[in-house]
């Protein structure tokens, strides 16, 4: 029986823990930037670099998802 | 003969759909439309299905487009999902028996284009420069001057120069992305491609780590310990304070430390590839899906998948660049 299948979308599950933590790290920034409106430059770039290294979390469960369905047969 | 009979049928009823789909949506549309505009200050619900109607129209228009472009050009059905390689098979140069990745391929087209872009502004914009800039030589500025305030932001104090290697990094990213709107494989797409330009991030992290502190201060940077000494203290002195800085608690987490900073290549390009990769294989998913009838859809998820993404993943490899270099360099 072919399970790989089965085994790609468990590796998705990376993408939950993801989104959980972009989500978490948006409501902050945005609470950053309602209270302190004049730093929203800087609060706007940390977040954005904080937001890639949490989506690369999901982007390594996507390529092992990616490497299990296509390259490993 | 009766399948291709089938498949015209279903082929002439798709485009009749779509015209008739088109002309009573509109119709519909027009009277809920009046229906409305007599009531004052209509209700979310109210407006619903002059949306209905709008929406019903605007779908069967695409489907008419669709299958005439389909009848006129006879694009055939969707067969087997061919999986897009992490790194692309070598093509055989002109015939003859030298094999080349098509990334390199790819690579060195780019490249090419860069190079004709720049010699052309070299020798038209560059020759007549302004006091007071204007057109395309004010793009420039403004694009240069953004940068080296960007580079400045970050590495507080160190050399401007990074602006070349950065600039030209960024350009790469942006236009190897760019290159898969032609529909080819995007250089960056290949696993190998990412993994070398995360070398030389690497490199560039370690090289200015040692040239800034030293093997010893880099050391001590690993360690977490930073001892105060005259800045004229012997040898001996220092050998003594680096010992003591070993010595103390954190030096548990020395593997660790060691083991985050070798890992960054790694991540980088992971990072980079996995993002390609990803978008790749979901456009491609996506013209599979929609088989014949990929006109204008893939174009609008190919703005996010092909344009937007890799931009922010230029930006984001830039930044964690010159993150890492400032964290390897920064006096302490």
């Amino acid at each position: 029986m072919d399970v790989t299948a089965i085994g790609a979308g468990l590796c998705m599950l990376a993408a939950g823990g993801a989104g959980l933590g972009m989500g978490m790290a948006t409501g902050r920034a945005a609470e950053a930037v309602g209270r302190q409106p004049e730093a929203a430059g800087k609060i706007n770039s940390i977040f954005l670099l904080g937001l890639a290294l949490t989506e690369s979390t999901a982007i390594y469960g996507l390529l092992t998802a990616l490497i299990i369905l296509f390259v490993q047969k | 003969m009766l399948h291709e009979l089938l498949s015209a049928a279903q082929h002439y009823g798709a485009l009749i759909a779509g015209l008739l789909a088109v002309a009573f949506g509109l119709v519909l549309r027009r009277r809920s439309a009046r229906k409305l505009s007599a009531v004052e200050a209509p209700t979310r619900r109210q407006k619903l299905p002059k949306r209905i109607f709008t929406l019903l129209s605007a779908f069967g228009g695409w489907l008419f487009v669709v299958m005439l472009i389909s009848l006129v050009f006879h694009k055939e059905e969707k067969g087997e999902f061919a999986p897009p390689e992490i790194h692309p098979k070598a093509v055989a140069l002109f015939g003859t028996g030298l094999h080349v990745s098509p990334t390199l391929l790819t690579t060195w087209g780019i490249l090419l284009v860069i190079f004709a872009g720049c010699l052309v502004l070299r020798f038209t914009v560059l020759r007549h420069m302004q006091d007071n800039p204007k057109g395309i030589q004010m793009l420039l500025e403004a694009m240069i001057e953004n940068l080296d305030k960007y580079i400045g932001s970050k590495l507080d104090g160190m050399s401007l120069s990074f602006g070349a290697y950065v600039f030209s990094l960024a350009l790469l990213l942006v236009c190897s992305a760019a290159v898969e709107l032609l529909g080819l494989h995007a250089p960056t797409a290949d696993i190998n491609m990412a993994l070398g330009l995360a070398l030389i991030t690497f490199f560039l992290i370690n090289y200015y780590g040692f040239k800034r502190k030293g093997f010893a201060g880099r050391v001590k940077s690993y360690v977490g310990i930073h001892t105060e000494l005259p800045p004229d203290a012997n040898f001996a002195q220092r050998a003594k304070a680096n010992l003591k800085a070993l010595a103390k608690p954190a030096t548990i987490a020395v593997p660790f430390r060691v083991l985050s900073d070798l890992v960054v290549p790694l991540s980088l390009s992971c990072r980079l590839f996995g993002n390609m990769f990803g978008g790749m294989v979901i456009i491609e998913l996506l013209y599979w899906a929609l088989g014949h009838r990929a006109v204008a859809i893939p174009s609008v998820a190919g703005l996010f998948f092909n344009v937007f993404h890799p931009l922010i993943q230029a930006f984001i490899f830039v930044t964690l660049t010159l993150s890492y270099i400032e964290e390897a360099a920064a006096d302490e």
